[in-house]
This record gives structure tokens, C-alpha cells and sequence, in this order.
């Protein structure tokens, strides 16, 4: 069982409807992108093998509905996450101002053991969309609130084009891990033959 | 072993020369004979033989009666038997010769009838599932026989008393317990588990083995050719079951199809097996209908000395048989659509819908022809009344078009100016535009750039927006839309059938979601109601909020079912035939369908929303309707109890405050 739960790794894509989280989703784990993906109803996940310094690790990412309306399912949902990624439409301001909510939605229905230093990642994405010209969110006014709020790593991606969202969802794994509890890592039955490794976790995330 | 019985069995039988004299050893040979489907099917020209093998009377007993009708003067006194041949223990009972002396005229020719229908020419033991015993103080007292396959024979009432002996007997012949559950139901060849604790618990591998026989001598039965006489018999219990349901006074109904429910587990099972039988055989036709040929055929062909059944009156009550063929045990065979010959007939000259009930019910078992669609669905979803006429609904149409222009006008006259200070309609609007535009796109008609019909999807969902400005836009919503539309091909047709699709299932997508909270809780009931084990599985792993059937629930299976597969669905649903929930008998029938992989597999609550999810596409529409029938069925009054009123799509109880629950939301 706690080999299970140290080699799961749960992770939550929260945002509003239509900014991508399907689309970086299977971008990040089929490596394919679709004009054709429907709005999300409930929830569904995907799982990815991923290795981080040696060890394996099962990425299981969920994708969630976005209409707000819905959030009170999150509570079925969001238990037992190790890591929150958090996506806007870098095109729609409403999307990067409602990161905030979400945030806090997260944080209650979840309910983290720490709250204070769970794991967020930031994803701006769609910056693609017509060259970037219809962009309405900068890159430092996301950063400047990623900052305000302890730091959270900030990635600009682009699902469609696959820019950037390999490197994303290391991070979001990275940060997924540093969340298991400490003691998980010494329990017997354990593959863990790296041994050394995690503390140089943030190495992957330029943030 | 078989002097002592006979002794027994003798000792409360005195015989009354009057009556019709069923001790011929050849004749219970003959029946036995039939009824030994390996020998028939693997050498009938050892038939001959079997005919002079022996027969041992275990117990025997006269004035064993049934109540047919609720008119005391319409029973049909008889004879039951245990009989022993070639070491099985066999059951029969034949009626008396000659009509009831109490019988009135009225009555008479209907008894005439029954007594071929209830005939049992001779059941094999091993085909019975449990026997359930009735002692009142005061009456009667009876009996009811349930087979494996979740049929039951009428409740048979020992006036000269006998009961005791008829257990005492069962019990040196055949491996019978009695259930813990109730001490007056005694389980029949219960192998797997002599410990057996609850009925509930039947439907676990363990009674696999009896079901699977029972469901191997039905297939055979039914696929022989020249296999008459069992036939006859099976026909019989068949024409029992579809009459017993069309019986409301007979106190012995209620009774049966009480013990029938706690055994309903043990139906499906049957059922599960038999049916894929006749599906795999390409000669069965509709069940029912084969049923009824096979009746006609013994008339044709009825040359076998056959005592008991009578062809010809057994197949009066043919029409009965087709039209409700085995209700408790098996969903009905699926019917063609509605077609526009059968439409025509249910209208009157100036267009009424004549019989409403017969047409939901047609609906039901078969939906509708594609071409009918755009006129019945209209009735279908409340927004054409049935006795309205062609005139009025013109009428209808031609003011609604007018209502509806005026609500959409409401947002096409917003300026750009004004829609700057106007968060909600342009957040509104950013919502309706991002799902049109992933809603159904891989149909012809909504595919391609710029495509036409998803602007009116658009139109629609923005002016549904306005009109009921409190439940707003919600994802879901167009889901719902997309097939309407591409039914009705027009815009205020479409937006109204949807407006009266939404006044029942608006609360699914209310912002507090008790809508759906009120379905999957009800839904919950209804598992620990038709298959507690999967319940007890779901309790035990902390899945009983049932979220992973939020998808199913809140847009009705849209996302399972191919785009053709989900009008036919809703169809049916919209019918509330039998029943208005029948959306959650068939969530119900999908996961018990899925059972033994889910228990068996041990999934997790995250396990099992994959799963779920995955089903997408492989679940086979008409089988999940035909279990979702016979579930709700089973289920009755019991499964209705446990759907609070209100629940959707039940109309919504209306509160002052306004049907839809507002709280801080943009959207």
C-alpha cells in the first residue's frame, strides 16, 4: 500500500473552461493535439510512467470540469492530490483573474495537511494563438503573481504546438514528488535505487 | 427407499374414481420422456424405451388447487405429484376433469382456459430454484414454486391439507435447505452452498452452476425441433407469467412477485445466460413471438398423445403473450421504430394523438422512425400537447416563433458599447461560443468551418440564457441541443423543445447541483436495492457518491452512445413509460452488467470513474435497455420508493423563491 501511494503521483489540472487543460493533457501524455476535444463533463485522468533521478513514478493527471458551477465535485476529486496545476488562456484576462479562486478552491475542498506549501504550477497557455498578438496577460504580470504567491513555478505552453508542456509537466511532477511525505520514501518494499535524489528537484523548473 | 414414500404419499391421497385418472405409469413416462431433453435431442429413436421406463410415485395429492381469478368460485381444483424417474424427482399437476362444479357460466369459459395454462406436465426438480411456504393461521394454506430462471407457478392451495408431507418428501429425494433469510423459503438444490446465509447474496458465482443448467435446457428446449410436449409446458409458465401481471385482486400474486424481487438477483442471472443463448441462435426470433410460434406450431403439428396441454386454447391468449412476454424475468425483445403507417394510426382526423399511453409505450420498446422524429418528439418533451390538433399546433408554432424572436432580440440588441459593462452576457456568451464549437462536430451536419448550425446552436443556447436568466448557460446544455436541433432543423421549434427539456432537467445544472446529488443518491438506493453485493463493494470502498456516474446522469448518456444510438435513448427515456427515472435503472443495469470485473478487479473509486469513462462506446444500447426494463420492473413499487419526488426529470417541486438557486456566480 505505501509502496502504491509513493509510486502514485496525483495531480489536479484546475481552470477555467476552454483554456486548454484536455489539450495540454493528452499534448503531455499521447503527444497528440485535437480540434475535436468536447468540454470535460465530471472528470477523467490519464497516467503517465515518468522517471525523475532514477525512480519511477506513475503520473496519474486529472482533468477536470472548468465551469465554476461545478466545482462542488472537486471534493471527489482533488483527495489525496500531490500537486495542483493551475492553467489560464494567456488570450483571456477573466481566465488569469479567476487563477486566484481556484487557488482557494483547491486549497478547501482538498484540503492539504499544508496548505501554506502545497504545490502549484502555472500554465499560461494558448500562445500561439495568432502569433501572440492577441494576447491580452503578459508574461510578468503572471510571474509577478506567481510570485506573490510563494513562488509558484510559471510555464508559458502552448498545447496545440506542443511548446513547452514536456517541460511543464516535469516540473509539475518534481514538484509532485517533493510533496510525498519524507517517511514514504524509506518504507521497505521500496525501488528506490537512486538512493540521493530528490533534493535537486527544482533543478527542472527555470522559475 | 421408494416403498416407504409411496406409503407416505399414499396415506393422504384416498383417489376419487371421478376424477381424471393421472396414475398411468406410461403417461408420466411419456411426459418424462419429453421433458429429458438429452435423450430426445441425442437419440429419439430410443424414445420408445424410454416411455416403459419405471415411474415411482413418491406423494400424491388431491384437491391441491389454484386461484386463477379473484372469484372464489374460479378454482381449478387438482392433483400434485412427486414422482421419481430414473433417480430424478419430477413435479407434476393436473387439473380435474371437467369444470369447476362452482364455476359459474361467466367465469367458466376463462377457468376452461387456465386449466391448460397451469397444467405442469412434469417439472424436473433440478429446474427449481426455492419453494416458499405459506401456513396462515387462518386460510389456506399454499404454496409458490420459483424456478431457476425466475419464473413462478401460481400459488397452490392444499385444501385437503399435505404440506408437511410434500416437504418431508422434497427432502428425501433432493438436496433442500432452508433459507436464513425467511424459515418458510426452502432453497432446491442449493450445492454451492449448503450454508447459503441471505437470498440477497443468490446472485454471487455460487448459484452459476444452477442457473447455467436451467439456461442450457431452455436453449434446447426452444432450438429442438420435435420437441413438443416441453414446449407446451414452458409455453404455459411463460402464459402464466404475462397473465399474472394483468391480475390485480389475487392475493397470491402480490406474494409471489414480493418473494421474486428478493430473487430478482438469481432472474438477472438467469436471464443473462438465457438470453445470450437466444441471441446466439440465429433462427430465434423475438422471444416473445417464438413463444407464440411455437404454440402455433404444436397446433400444426400436434400429433403427440398430449393430455394436459391443449394447443388450441393454449394459444387464445396469444396476444397477451406477445405484447408482454415473461415481464418479470427478461426486458422485452427490442421492437422496430415507429414507422409512419403506425403514426398516422394513432392520430385522429384532426390530429390527436389518440392513445397517448400506447404510444409512449410503442416508443419505448421500439423509438422512432428517423423520419418521425421531428413531430413525435415534440409531444415526447411536453411541448405538443397529445390531444392538440394539426391546426392548433400551427397556431402553436406560429405564436412560439414569435415569443422566441422577442427573447432573442432581448441579447441581439446589445452594442458593443453596452456589452463592455455587461461582464455577465459577455462571459455568458465566451462560454456558449467555446462549446458550440466542440459540441458534435464529427456529425455532417454540424462539421466545417463556419458552419451554419453551430451559430444557431449558439443563437439558441444564448437566448435559453436570457430566457431563464437564472439557470443560465451550462456545460451540458448544448449536448442536450445538438441532436434537437438536428431533429427539428428549425430555431424556435428547437429552442422550445429544448426550454421543455430543460423544465425537467434544468436542476441538474442548477449552481448547488441538488439536481444531480438527488439522482445519485437515488441512484445509490436503487443499487442497494437490485444488487446489494455491488452496493456493499461500493460502501466498503468509499464510491457512494457515485460521481463516476455524474457523466451518465447529467446528460443522459450522451457521451456513451453513438450520435444515431442517443436519439433512439432519449427517446425511450422521454416516454417515462415505465417509469420517469428510467435513466438510473439503466445506470443500475450497466453496473451490474460490469460487476464481476469491478468487484473482481477490486477497483478504487479512481479505478472505477476510468472504467466508467471507458465504457464510452461499448456498451450495447438495446441489451442495457432490455436489463434496465426487467430491473425496473422487478424493482416496482420498491424502486420508485426509493426516488425521492422532485427528483429530475420529475417535474420540480416549486418553491417562492424561483425554481433555480442563485448565489455569486458570473456564469
Amino acid at each position: 500500500m505505501a509502496t502504491r501511494r509513493r509510486m502514485l503521483l496525483k495531480v489536479i489540472i484546475l481552470g477555467d473552461s476552454g483554456v486548454g487543460k484536455t489539450s495540454l493533457m493528452n499534448q503531455y501524455v499521447n503527444n497528440r493535439f485535437s480540434n475535436q476535444y468536447k468540454a470535460t463533463i465530471g472528470a477523467d485522468f490519464l497516467t503517465k510512467e515518468v522517471q525523475i533521478d532514477d525512480r519511477l513514478f506513475t503520473l496519474q493527471i486529472w482533468d477536470t470540469a472548468g465551469q465554476e458551477r461545478f466545482q462542488s465535485l472537486g471534493v471527489a476529486f482533488y483527495r489525496g492530490a500531490d500537486c495542483c496545476v493551475l492553467v489560464y488562456d494567456v488570450n483571456v484576462t477573466k481566465s488569469f483573474e479567476r487563477l486566484n479562486n481556484w487557488r482557494e478552491e483547491f486549497l478547501i475542498q482538498a484540503s492539504p495537511s499544508d496548505p501554506e506549501n502545497f504545490p502549484f504550477v502555472v500554465l499560461g497557455n494558448k500562445i500561439d494563438v495568432d502569433g501572440g498578438n492577441s494576447r491580452t496577460v503578459s508574461e510578468k504580470k503572471a510571474k509577478a503573481w506567481c510570485a506573490s504567491k510563494g513562488n509558484i513555478p510559471y510555464f508559458e505552453t502552448s498545447a496545440k504546438e506542443g511548446f513547452n508542456v514536456e517541460a511543464a509537466f516535469e516540473c509539475i511532477a518534481r514538484n509532485a514528488v517533493k510533496n510525498e511525505p519524507e517517511e514514504d520514501m524509506y518504507l521497505p518494499d521500496t525501488i528506490d535505487v537512486g538512493g540521493a535524489g530528490r533534493q535537486q528537484r527544482s533543478s527542472g523548473c527555470e522559475c | 427407499m421408494r416403498g416407504g414414500d409411496v406409503a407416505a404419499a399414499e396415506a393422504g391421497s384416498p383417489r376419487s374414481p371421478d376424477l381424471y385418472d393421472l396414475s398411468d405409469d406410461s403417461d408420466y413416462a411419456a411426459a418424462a420422456a419429453a421433458s429429458d431433453h438429452t435423450v430426445m435431442r441425442t437419440d429419439p429413436a430410443d424414445r420408445g424405451s424410454e416411455e416403459t421406463a419405471r415411474v415411482d410415485v413418491v406423494y400424491e395429492k388431491e384437491r391441491v388447487t389454484i386461484h386463477p381469478s379473484q372469484y372464489g368460485s374460479g378454482r381449478i381444483s387438482g392433483k400434485l405429484r412427486l414422482f421419481l424417474q430414473q433417480g430424478s424427482l419430477f413435479l407434476s399437476w393436473g387439473p380435474n376433469e371437467g369444470a369447476d362444479s362452482l364455476s359459474t357460466s361467466s367465469v367458466g369459459v376463462e377457468i376452461e382456459k387456465y386449466r391448460n395454462l397451469y397444467t405442469i406436465k412434469a417439472l424436473p426438480l433440478s429446474d427449481v430454484r426455492f419453494i416458499r411456504r405459506y401456513t396462515p393461521t387462518f386460510g389456506l394454506d399454499y404454496i409458490i414454486i420459483v424456478l431457476s430462471s425466475g419464473l413462478a407457478f401460481p400459488p397452490f392451495y392444499f385444501y385437503n391439507g399435505g404440506i408437511r408431507e410434500l416437504f418431508a418428501t422434497l427432502k428425501q429425494h433432493v438436496f433442500i435447505i432452508r433459507s436464513d433469510d425467511d424459515p418458510n423459503v426452502f432453497l432446491v438444490n442449493d450445492f454451492q452452498d449448503p450454508l447459503q446465509k441471505s437470498l440477497s447474496s443468490l446472485e454471487l458465482p455460487g448459484v452459476a452452476s444452477v442457473a447455467n443448467a436451467m439456461s442450457r435446457q431452455n436453449s434446447l428446449s426452444f432450438t429442438g425441433s420435435n420437441d413438443e410436449s416441453r414446449h407446451g409446458a414452458t409455453s404455459s409458465m411463460s402464459q402464466y407469467s404475462s397473465k399474472q401481471k394483468h391480475k390485480s385482486n389475487d392475493p397470491g400474486r402480490d406474494l409471489s412477485i414480493q418473494v421474486l424481487e428478493k430473487f430478482s438477483l438469481v432472474t438477472k442471472f438467469a436471464r443473462d445466460t438465457t438470453s445470450s443463448l437466444f441471441r446466439d441462435n440465429s433462427a430465434a426470433h423475438a422471444y416473445g413471438r417464438q413463444q407464440h410460434e411455437y404454440i402455433l406450431d404444436n397446433k400444426a403439428t400436434d400429433k403427440h398423445k398430449n393430455q394436459y396441454i391443449t394447443p388450441e386454447k393454449a394459444s387464445t391468449p396469444s396476444a397477451t403473450i406477445e405484447s408482454d412476454p415473461l415481464p418479470l424475468v427478461w426486458g422485452k425483445q427490442r421492437d422496430r421504430p415507429l414507422s409512419v403507417e403506425e403514426w398516422t394510426a394513432f392520430l385522429d382526423p384532426e390530429g390527436r394523438v389518440m392513445d397517448s399511453k400506447a404510444l409512449r409505450k410503442k416508443v419505448f420498446y421500439g423509438g422512432v422512425d428517423h423520419a418521425l422524429r421531428k413531430e413525435v418528439w415534440k409531444f415526447l418533451l411536453g411541448y405538443h400537447e397529445y390531444d392538440s390538433t394539426y391546426a392548433e399546433r400551427e397556431y402553436l408554432a406560429a405564436m412560439k416563433r414569435a415569443e422566441y424572436e422577442a427573447v432573442k432580440s432581448q441579447w441581439k440588441s446589445i452594442s458593443a458599447t453596452q456589452a463592455k459593462r455587461f461582464t455577465k452576457f459577455r462571459e455568458r456568451k465566451g462560454l456558449i461560443d467555446k462549446d458550440v464549437v466542440r459540441t458534435d462536430r464529427s456529425i455532417p451536419y454540424y462539421e466545417g468551418d463556419d458552419n451554419q448550425n453551430v451559430v444557431v446552436l449558439r443563437d439558441i443556447l444564448l437566448t435559453y440564457s436570457f430566457y431563464n436568466f437564472d439557470l443560465g448557460y451550462c456545460q451540458g446544455m448544448s449536448d442536450f441541443l445538438a441532436p434537437i436541433l438536428y431533429v427539428m432543423e428549425d430555431e424556435s421549434e428547437s429552442f422550445w423543445c429544448f426550454a421543455s427539456l430543460m423544465e425537467r432537467l434544468g436542476a441538474n445544472f442548477n449552481r448547488d447541483q441538488n439536481g444531480m446529488h438527488a439522482q445519485l443518491l437515488a441512484l445509490s438506493k436503487l443499487v442497494e436495492l437490485l444488487d446489494p453485493p455491488l452496493h456493499n463493494y461500493f460502501r466498503q470502498n468509499d464510491c457512494l457518491n457515485y460521481f463516476f456516474c455524474f457523466r451518465w446522469v447529467l446528460i443522459q448518456f450522451k457521451r456513451e452512445f453513438s450520435f444515431d444510438q442517443i436519439m433512439l435513448l432519449w427517446e425511450v427515456l422521454w416516454t417515462h413509460y415505465l417509469s420517469e427515472h428510467f435513466h438510473l435503472y439503466l445506470c443500475v443495469a450497466i453496473l451490474k452488467k460490469y460487476r464481476q470485473r469491478i468487484i473482481g478487479e477490486q477497483m478504487d473509486f479512481d479505478t472505477l470513474l476510468k472504467f466508467i469513462n471507458e465504457l464510452s462506446g461499448q456498451i450495447n444500447l438495446d441489451r442495457a435497455i432490455q436489463d434496465a426494463e426487467a430491473l425496473c420492473t422487478i424493482a416496482g413499487e420498491n424502486g420508485a420508493s426509493c426516488i425521492p419526488p422532485g427528483t429530475p426529470p420529475s417535474m420540480p417541486i416549486e418553491t417562492d423563491g424561483g425554481l433555480y438557486v442563485q448565489e455569486d456566480e458570473v456564469l
